[in-house]
């Protein structure tokens, strides 16, 4: 809970940015972005007991871009078209940070 | 550090001095305080809160010789909101607790507050949206971050004329009918009816937000659910029939509905930190409570605070028996929680190993 709270109050695009759900192309998963002018954080749960990925397509990315985990250590790459396929552990949960120049 | 405290002004308690001298005369000057009427109206409010102990929001006081309202217990005389004197009180009130230093209030049942249906000079009153936009002007006049945190559980399109149109009302409203179907995704195992839900929010007005939940203190609410995905939830989380209340819910915590599944549970509150809203937790959650079913109705979830492992008041089980408290999670105590290193508190302060 402490981690939470913390990297929420990290994320000022949780608090105050726009939102939208965003297909995550499979019915376990719920995806939705945060935007503010300064940065996005994508976040993806898996509602399912299983481990699986989602596909996302983000608007406005691209192979310039890195998803960071705000959570944990990990990252996704992006591809030219904004795709992303991140993993998801049964009932997983990952705060992706959007950082650019990445290429 | 800020602290909001409840305002429950929707009825007072049968045992205070207003409804005793209300009762005691037709003159009392607190007689109209209360809502009285010499026989039921039939256009009057609907629905009961608690079916199970409940038949009528009217009662017959013989010493009043009137039927006065009650939108919850025959021990809740509702306040009647529409009398100026008890408005003005209501706001000495809350001008009183601000004074103290209370940066706002979580507003209880809001929209049962500001009725009037059935008064039998409803149509002439005030709108009762002005009141409490009259309310939260004069909260900012006296603490300029104060917050209305209201409780409206009603579908979004009537929740949202209680953040105010012309004029400020509520700051925050809770989302009942987020929270609802996030547990139907839950007992799922499906995203989608929680992801249609959040794509049709409404946006609350400017500095406005909605308030996210998991859990709060009274049942489970499911009531803005079909009969059918309410029953899918009361399998998924609450089979058992004692797990459930009012036919509407469960008087359950998160822990124990998820059977304790770590990995679920810290999907469920990171979903609460990031969907739009402001985020509120209910004591016990962060160190992973569970219920207390030997408790009757919504006690079950009302249990003290674990706050250590010793016997006595917050303890976890058999420990005290005059106080039960019962986590069937791991957790069983704030103190031990802190320590162990697979706790629901202490692997969150462990980016390596938390959600």
């Amino acid at each position: 809970m402490r981690l939470l709270i913390e990297s929420y109050r990290a994320c000022p695009e949780l608090a105050w940015g726009r939102y939208a759900v965003v297909d995550a192309g499979n019915a376990a998963v719920l995806a939705h972005r945060r935007d503010t002018e300064d940065g996005t954080i994508v976040a993806v749960h898996n509602f399912g007991a299983d481990p699986t990925k989602a596909a996302l397509k983000l608007t406005g990315l691209d192979a310039s871009c890195l998803l960071k985990d705000v959570l944990t250590n990990g990252s996704e790459r992006v591809a030219k078209d904004g795709s992303v396929t991140p993993e998801l552990a049964r009932y997983g949960c990952r705060w992706l940070r959007v950082e650019h120049d990445h290429r | 550090m800020r602290v909001i405290a409840d305002l429950v002004v929707n009825h007072t308690s049968d045992q205070h001095p207003w409804f005793q001298s209300a009762r005691s005369s037709p003159d009392s000057p607190y007689r109209d305080w209360y809502v009285w009427v010499d026989e039921p109206p039939a256009d009057g409010p609907q629905g009961i809160a608690f079916p199970d102990q409940e038949t009528s929001v009217w009662t017959y006081d013989e010493a009043a010789g009137q039927y006065y309202l009650h939108r919850f217990y025959k021990y809740q005389p509702d306040l009647n909101v529409a009398n100026p004197q008890v408005r003005d009180e209501i706001a000495r009130t809350i001008g009183f607790w601000l004074q103290l230093g209370l940066s706002g209030f979580r507003v209880d049942a809001v929209p049962f507050l500001l009725e009037t249906t059935g008064q039998d000079d409803a149509g002439q009153l005030p709108d009762p949206h002005d009141y409490l936009a009259d309310l939260r002007a004069f909260l900012g006049r006296r603490c300029g971050e104060g917050v209305l945190l209201g409780e409206v559980n009603l579908p979004y399109p009537q929740t949202m004329t209680f953040f105010g149109a012309e004029r400020d009302e509520l700051t925050m409203c809770f989302d009942f009918i987020g929270m609802q179907r996030m547990y139907l995704s839950l007992a799922r195992g499906n995203a989608e009816s929680l992801a249609e839900v959040l794509r049709d929010r409404p946006e609350p007005p400017k500095d406005a937000h909605w308030a996210t939940f998991v859990r709060n203190h009274d049942e489970l609410t499911l009531d803005k659910l079909t009969d059918t995905q309410r029953q899918e939830v009361f399998e998924a989380f609450g089979p058992d029939p004692e797990m459930q209340l009012y036919g509407r819910g469960l008087r359950r915590r998160l822990p124990t509905m998820l059977g304790g599944d770590r990995d679920r549970i810290r999907m469920v509150y990171s979903l609460l930190f990031s969907l739009p809203g402001t985020p509120v937790l209910f004591y016990g959650e962060e160190i992973g409570m569970g219920e207390d079913l030997r408790a009757e109705g919504r006690l079950a979830v009302r249990t003290p605070m674990q706050w250590s492992p010793e016997p006595g008041p917050g303890s976890p089980p058999q420990q005290s028996p005059s106080c039960p408290v019962r986590s069937r999670t791991a957790s069983t105590g704030l103190s031990a929680s802190t320590s162990q290193p697979r706790s629901a508190t202490r692997s969150r302060c462990c980016p390596g190993c938390g959600c």
